[in-house]
């Protein structure tokens, strides 16, 4: 069967991309759009695949992350889909790529004008885990309410004596939205904050889109007294020694040996050891 | 019929010289029947006006008109806001709740309905003012201890979840989280009739200590006479949606002129 | 033919009974392929519905869950019916001993809590990194080395016995400590009924026989808000795994076949009101024959469903332990749900009467019914 460029047809790339000026538009905003059913599952990317596809185009270069790496199985897939269905040249290269489609990841390689970062986004709601109904939460970003994440911040403090928020860090953008940086580590957040690149969010399965121009605020909740921390493992690189960067934590044997390699696999082979 | 007394009844405005709440002829109706016809009142800083009848007389309803959560189907109200008074017709939603959330504060029958029961009882006493900005928790903190012992709680329960205490308990939580934002305008809807007496004495001991001091303007919705009695300097009385008779409190209890004052009077405080 | 025939009912059910039959073995069969071999088949080809049979309905048997299959016209929830109602007439002679689900041969073994684990990422036989696109595996680019299952880590192919990923959590003391010990009233459910509040077995044991879409639905549920759930899969693996038992005259332990299963160990939130108490908690699904979805979901449900125990306010319905547990189970559902079709005219009849009444006498005219009523 052959298939339009980028899979899906002309009508609703556009129809996409309408829904994308929005929400630049409306920095943090969460935009519906009428997404569709893509041959990857809800939970793969389905969003960010909906929203590079409706963006991209022939001269664009490709790179796709998955947990900061680009060889892991989901990043391999997704990049497959986009070489069989728009034939873009792919890079696992941060710098060299026009367009990053990332699932929990912000490349540890400062991001340049230009570039765009699509992130897979399964819960758009920042809020939902406090109000899980839609049509309440609506409203309270209406009216700026944001009295809720600030309490849970508030008795996480008094309960644990820090913000326990490891991932999905909640981040006010342009002092005006809550929203949800995606569920990349806190680590990553303070990457987002006044970035030359264009920054969008798609989540399929909830039917939403939104968008962090470039060069915008983007500021994780917090106290005065009690400022954003976000924890790191304390240990460098095995493989290239930087300790800098986020990592992941391998499992080696039995007695739980543990080492520690950067989870962004292009800054790690570029790092000079 | 317009209520106001303030010719016969003149309060000590030291900071707003003029009423903090202003209704004008108000009329609601749900549905084809008519709730509340033809109400006006005033409420001045540092006053308690009680609003007393039966249920289904109409109170309820006109003190949620009095709030902004209803709408009136005729007539005004107009109250103290961030530049003096203003219509509430006027307000965009996110004014309204802000002032709600603010200047004004509504204390209602059960305290479940405003307490939020998964957050510890510091974080619900000091929502109103991290909702207005202050972001210093060490300072949070220390507001939330303060008012506890205001609305006196052991400050050993400051990190308890609210599903531990007792009723009478979970009211002054409830008036503490109402009252740390100083409002201008406070709204008791029942704020004691879930209570055992012994419970409420105390408790109403506090609402008198609390709210004199802070120079509010008061609304206060009760079928208690007593309760009216002992918070209140002036009393309207409702019945079926109209204010039958309105006075100064010992005037309005202690010589009654409407016929239906008079037998509520008798009913509930015999002499 | 008539819906309900006054008269001839028992005719009109032998017609029905013959057009599906007629249907299932058709007179000019152009295959003619032997009915017992459309059974093996079916359990070749459509591995993952048989599978899905023997788990809603409890009982491990291929070859009957492939005929229940045909037999139910490839109605999955038809087929658990048939197939739970042959188990109902089979003896019992022995318990079998605890699975040793950790020392079997995984065909498949993931984690996504973490990038690697003893015993290694085993990706084995999976859709989850193709693309739903029709005719996709006829198409298949030329694999580069001889059929094998593509392993991950390399010391996935050593055959010695690999801690799991919980038991080392456990040695850290980051996540609480698994509770599960049998006693007396835990054993089968469906020979000693469960109540409410339910152990953690028997709610174990209803779940894995659950509606895998009813599962799926109240665990999707959780992460959408409605119950806390921050979950993240520590193990799922899914492979062959001896059943043994240990006959009383023998007094030693044998094995008697192998049976496929799917394991996810979760991990969630933590919990604990200071920092030296906040500990990850556990969530569990064993799901008979290969089925990720349903082992994923009831994991998902068995940690929301703990919520009392472990103290959380139970507010949405998939922490609610009674709705969910008398709710899951499909060939009750689906009976109670279905049974609408079966006549109802006597209970219809006195509710039009009672109308009819109700309409003849408005209001404030309290007369008592003339139509016998």
């Amino acid at each position: 069967m052959d298939y339009n460029f980028a899979y899906l047809d002309e009508q609703s790339k556009r129809a996409i991309r309408r829904s994308l000026l929005k929400a630049v538009a409306i920095p943090g905003h969460q935009i519906p759009f009428a997404s569709r059913e893509m041959p990857l599952p809800y939970g793969w990317g389905t969003g960010g695949i909906q929203l590079t596809a409706a963006i991209i185009g022939k001269d664009d270069v490709l790179k796709v992350i998955d947990q900061g790496a680009d060889d892991t199985t989901n990043a391999v897939s997704i990049r497959q889909f986009f070489a069989r269905v728009a034939g873009v040249a792919s890079t696992t290269k941060t710098r060299l790529a026009s367009i990053i489609q990332t699932r929990h990841r912000i490349p540890e390689t400062a991001l340049q004008g230009g570039q765009i970062m699509v992130y897979q986004v399964p819960m758009p709601e920042p809020l939902f885990k406090l109000e899980p109904r839609r049509t309440e939460t609506r409203m309270l970003h209406a009216l700026g309410d944001y009295s809720l994440m600030y309490l849970q911040l508030y008795d996480h403090i008094t309960r644990y004596g820090r913000v326990a928020i490891g991932y999905d860090y909640p981040v006010m953008v342009h002092d005006r939205y809550l929203m949800s940086p995606s569920p990349i580590p806190a680590f990553d957040v303070p990457k987002m904050h006044m970035s030359p690149a264009l920054q969008l969010f798609g989540a399929g399965r909830e039917k939403r889109l939104y968008a962090v121009p470039p060069y915008t605020r983007v500021v994780p909740l917090a106290f005065a007294d009690y400022p954003f921390a976000p924890v790191q493992a304390q240990a460098p690189c095995a493989i290239c020694g930087s300790s800098s960067s986020y990592k992941d934590e391998i499992i080696l044997d039995d007695r739980g040996t543990r080492q520690y390699v950067c989870s962004d696999t292009d800054y790690c082979e570029q790092h000079p050891c | 019929m317009l209520t106001s007394s303030s010719q016969t009844h003149t309060p000590t405005p030291t900071t707003a010289p003029g009423p903090a709440i202003i209704a004008q002829s108000l009329h609601f109706r749900f549905g084809s029947q008519m709730v509340l016809r033809d109400v006006s009142l005033e409420v001045f800083p540092g006053e308690v006006l009680a609003i007393v009848g039966e249920s289904g007389s109409g109170k309820s309803t006109l003190l949620n008109l009095l709030y902004g959560n209803l709408q009136p189907c005729q007539g005004s109200v107009h109250a103290i806001g961030n530049a003096g008074l203003q219509p509430l017709a006027s307000l965009s939603q996110q004014t309204l709740r802000q002032l709600q959330r603010s200047r004004w504060g509504y204390v209602c029958q059960n305290p479940r309905d405003a307490l939020r029961m998964a957050i510890s009882a510091s974080g619900n006493i000091i929502e109103r003012p991290m909702a207005m900005g202050l972001r210093h928790y060490a300072t949070l903190r220390q507001e939330a201890r303060h008012w506890l012992e205001k609305v006196e709680i052991d400050p050993a329960r400051l990190d308890d979840l609210p599903g531990t205490f007792s009723g009478g308990m979970l009211q002054r939580l409830q008036i503490a989280r109402t009252l740390i934002s100083q409002p201008a305008l406070l709204y008791l809807d029942e704020p004691t009739s879930g209570l055992d007496v012994s419970v409420q004495a105390a408790l109403l001991d506090l609402l008198r200590k609390l709210v004199s001091n802070e120079q509010m303007a008061v609304l206060l919705v009760t079928h208690d006479l007593a309760v009216a009695r002992l918070l209140a300097q002036r009393i309207a009385v409702m019945r079926r949606g109209e204010i039958i008779e309105a006075g100064l409190a010992d005037q309005v209890l202690d010589d009654p002129r409407h016929p239906y004052t008079q037998l509520l009077v008798s009913s509930v405080l015999p002499a | 033919m008539s819906y309900v025939a006054v008269k001839g009912g028992a005719r009109a059910i032998g017609a029905a009974h013959q057009l599906i039959a007629d249907t299932l073995y058709p007179e000019n069969n152009a295959s003619d392929t032997p009915v017992d071999q459309l059974h093996q088949q079916l359990d070749q080809q459509l591995r993952l519905g048989i599978d899905r049979i023997m788990a809603e309905a409890s009982l491990y048997d291929r070859d009957i869950a492939a005929r229940a299959l045909l037999q139910a016209q490839g109605d999955s929830i038809e087929a658990v019916f048939i197939v739970r109602a042959y188990r109902a007439t089979l003896s019992r002679f022995l318990d079998a001993e605890p699975l040793k689900i950790s020392d079997s041969q995984p065909q498949r073994h993931i984690s996504a809590a973490f990038k690697d684990v003893p015993g290694g990422q085993q990706l084995g036989a999976t859709y989850d990194y193709s693309h739903r696109l029709l005719g996709y595996f006829q198409h298949l680019p030329a694999p580069q080395s001889a059929a094998e299952p593509f392993i991950k880590s390399e010391d996935a192919a050593a055959e010695t016995r690999h801690s799991g990923v919980m038991q080392l959590l456990e040695q850290e003391g980051f996540i609480e400590t698994s509770t599960a010990a049998p006693t007396e009233e835990n054993r089968d459910i469906t020979q000693i009924p469960p109540g409410f509040p339910a152990s953690r077995a028997q709610r174990l044991q209803t779940l894995a026989r659950a509606d895998e879409g009813f599962l799926l639905g109240m665990a999707y549920s959780t992460q959408r808000g409605y119950g806390q759930n921050h979950p993240f899969i520590a193990e799922l693996r899914q492979g062959s795994v001896n059943v043994e038992i240990t006959p009383p005259e023998l007094g030693f332990t044998i094995c008697i076949g192998q049976i496929s299963m799917t394991e996810c160990q979760m991990i969630n939130q933590f919990h604990g009101d200071t920092p030296e108490q906040a500990t990850f908690t556990r969530g569990y699904g064993l799901v008979f024959g290969h089925n990720e979805r349903k082992a994923i979901a009831m994991a998902l449900l068995d940690r929301a469903l703990r919520a009392r125990e472990l103290g959380e306010k139970v507010q949405a319905p998939a922490q609610d332990e009674e709705f969910v547990l008398s709710h899951c189970d499909n060939v009750e559902a689906t009976g109670f749900v279905e049974h609408l079709k079966l006549p109802h005219h006597v209970d219809f009849q006195s509710e039009i009467a009672t109308l009819r009444a109700l309409r003849a006498h408005p209001k404030n005219s309290p007369t008592e019914h003339s139509d016998g009523l």
